[in-house]
């Protein structure tokens, strides 16, 4: 280091250095909705199949897709580090975590941010929690002079780069993280436990990881600790169900054979979603992002042999089913109902059961919201 | 009833194993609805019921499901969970197979091809009533008494689910000091907005309706929702003979087995669409005629 400045502490970790552009408060982000992703259901029945269950699972209850913005100085700003600093804490807390943070397209210094978060009760009924706060950071570089404003204050330490830019303003609410960990690696799937429940398959997630943290500093009250992780891993399970059957219809000399044959697909997409279960404990986890049922039934009466070829082709695969899920998300109603939710269309039906990403590293970064309240 | 188990794929993840379960229950057979033990096909009794022509039935259900242990496993553990899935399995009955086909109150086809069908709220398929609350969280689906699948209206120019609600079911039904035959909401999917329309008693003659028809009544329209932008239109409801209709208006020869009604949409003075109401059995919409003998006497007006 030719010429700059360093603070270091006891233990000589480099707490500022001027080159360094480091991370400020620039405010809480600005709620602006709350959606889900839409339902998808659909099917068609002939005239012998079951009707059973055609609908979602009072289990597959979408979790809540929280928008938030907020801005930056320009364009160019990199993207705002968010920490979620939870409605809740606990065994029992919402799961949550950012899945989506972009530049908005009418307005390019402007970040839309989402936050999943998971929602209780059942499908018909469900029950939002409070949603959390984000506490944003950015470059002081990158600040609007509205964020950059110390008001009136005149005392404090500010360091300037090589090229004069200022990098460090301790009147600026700098980030400070109190404590730090690594999620090695999210649950295998966010439900191990068998899922069939007559027509209304068990999504809910009952799995989970601990980490343990310390924090740099005393922290007794869970409350008041945010996080930042990114959800990287994400499960998509399912549950399928066949029914099939051949009969004799009894219609005087009308009287025919018959073969029919249905096949359900129930699924959920989660997302990797987090919470403190304590002031020591950060646990790694899956949310509802969406899910569907969708279900593609058969029937031939011309022959028993052609009922039966009918009835088997119904069920070889789910392709079927999907190719109804690709129809249903093609009509005019449910289009309109992904546009106005603000979600592009689809399935949200990536592979069959199993996960993605989960044995990556996601380190998290704790820090306190009362030290920017 | 005991179902039958099939792994159907085991991978070890190293921390996880995925095992694939495929389960399914024996044969369930049932003979005019009744479970009994499944007969063997080439029996005398099971052929008997073939030449005597008796209602029964054959069925099978197979769950696949896929189950991810923590390795390491021991086997009770997974035949533990295994279990689970054939405990529901074996719970399947009878009354699983029962076809409960939602009774269409009405079918409707606009301009000869568009069809919307109106059914009783607690027959309506679950994915219409969660296009409606998809679009509308804040409806009460309790408060509605019938419903109608999304249908393109070319006027509004836009996806139309149309509810009649309990509250308009009572006797002499007033909008202002309009005396009504009916009401129904109309609920605009895209825009997210709705407005009732009313049907009236009228004494107008339309030149558009053909000869030796019968104007039965008119609608106007109340509640439009602020934000919604909907053009002046009227619609004149009328009965007459099928031929007659479909030559004047170029419709194809539907017809309900039992009673068929019909409808025009009108936009400045000139017939934007024309629809057909065809009833295949007897439903609280089927007859017109007796339906507004009722509403005028509740009235204590004359309509024909």
């Amino acid at each position: 280091m030719a010429f700059g400045l360093q603070f270091k502490n006891a233990a000589a970790d480099i707490i500022v250095d001027s080159e360094f552009p480091h991370y400020h408060f620039i405010g809480k982000a600005t709620y602006v909705s709350t959606m889900q992703v839409p339902d998808l259901v659909d099917g068609n029945n002939t005239a012998h199949s079951t009707t059973a269950g055609q609908y979602l699972s009072s289990s597959q209850v979408n979790g809540d897709i929280i928008k938030y913005q907020v801005d930056t100085a320009n364009s160019s700003a990199p993207p705002p580090m968010c920490f979620i600093k939870p409605s809740a804490t606990g065994a029992n807390a919402p799961r949550c975590a950012i899945v989506l943070t972009e530049q908005d397209t009418n307005t390019t210094y402007r970040w839309n941010i989402w936050v999943l978060q998971e929602r209780g009760g059942t499908h018909s009924s469900p029950t939002s929690y409070t949603r959390p706060d984000l506490y944003c950071f950015s470059p002081l570089t990158h600040m609007t002079a509205g964020q950059r404003d110390v008001g009136s204050e005149t005392l404090g330490v500010a360091t300037f780069n090589s090229s004069g830019a200022k990098t460090y303003d301790s009147r600026l609410k700098p980030l400070k993280v109190v404590g730090a960990g690594v999620a090695t690696s999210a649950p295998a799937v966010a439900r191990t436990g068998a899922k069939a429940n007559s027509w209304e398959p068990y999504f809910t997630v009952d799995t989970a990881t601990d980490y343990a943290f310390s924090t740099s500093t005393t922290e007794s009250n869970a409350t008041d600790l945010m996080f930042y992780a990114p959800s990287l891993a994400h499960s998509c399970q399912e549950h399928q169900e066949s029914t099939d059957g051949e009969g004799f219809q009894a219609r005087g000399y009308s009287s025919y054979f018959y073969a029919w044959g249905r096949a359900d697909l129930w699924y959920c997409f989660y997302r990797n979603t987090f919470r403190f279960t304590s002031s020591t404990n950060f646990q790694s986890s899956y949310s509802i992002y969406a899910s569907g049922h969708f279900w593609k039934s058969a029937e031939d009466a011309s022959s028993i042999f052609a009922a039966i070829a009918a009835a088997a082709l119904a069920f070889v695969t789910f392709g079927a089913s999907l190719i109804v899920a690709g129809a249903f998300i093609a009509t005019a109603a449910i289009t309109a109902a992904f546009t106005s939710s603000g979600t592009a269309s689809g399935t949200y039906y990536p592979y069959t059961d199993d996960s993605r990403n989960r044995l990556e590293d996601v380190t998290f970064l704790l820090s306190k919201a009362s030290y920017y309240d | 009833m005991t179902s039958t188990v099939t792994i159907v794929e085991t991978v070890d993840r190293g921390d996880v194993t995925k095992v694939v379960v495929k389960v399914k229950t024996d044969e369930i057979f049932s003979l005019e609805g009744e479970r009994l033990d499944s007969p063997t096909r080439a029996s005398d009794y099971h052929q008997s019921l073939h030449s005597g022509r008796v209602n029964h039935n054959h069925n099978r259900r197979t769950a696949t499901d896929t189950i991810w242990m923590t390795n390491p496993y021991t086997q009770a553990q997974l035949d533990a969970k295994i279990q689970e899935l054939v405990v529901q399995l074996d719970a399947t009955a009878v009354g699983h197979f029962d076809k409960q086909d939602a009774v269409i109150q009405e079918r409707c086809f606009i301009d000869g091809a568009s069809e919307k069908n109106f059914y009783p709220i607690d027959q309506a398929p679950q994915s219409l009533k969660n296009q409606l609350t998809e679009a509308f969280p804040s409806v009460d689906l309790t408060t509605i008494a019938l419903l109608s699948t999304a249908s393109y209206n070319s006027v509004v120019q836009e996806e139309v689910i149309t509810a009649f609600l309990w509250e308009w079911d009572v006797p002499a039904l007033m909008e202002g000091s309009a005396e009504l035959i009916t009401k129904a909401r109309k609920y605009c999917l895209a825009s997210r907005k709705f407005y009732d329309r009313c049907y009236g008693f009228t004494t107008e003659t339309f030149s558009f309706i053909p000869s030796g028809c019968t104007v039965m009544a008119k609608s106007f329209h109340v509640n439009i929702q602020s934000g919604l932008v909907i053009p002046t239109f009227y619609d004149v409801y009328f009965s007459g003979d099928a031929a007659t209709v479909q030559a004047e208006f170029s419709l194809p020869a539907l017809e309900g087995s039992e009673s068929t009604y019909y409808g025009v949409t009108v936009v400045d003075g000139e017939v934007q669409r024309a629809k057909q109401y065809c009833y295949d059995g007897v439903t609280v919409f089927s007859n017109w005629d007796e339906a507004m003998d009722r509403v005028a006497s509740e009235h204590g007006v004359s309509w024909r």
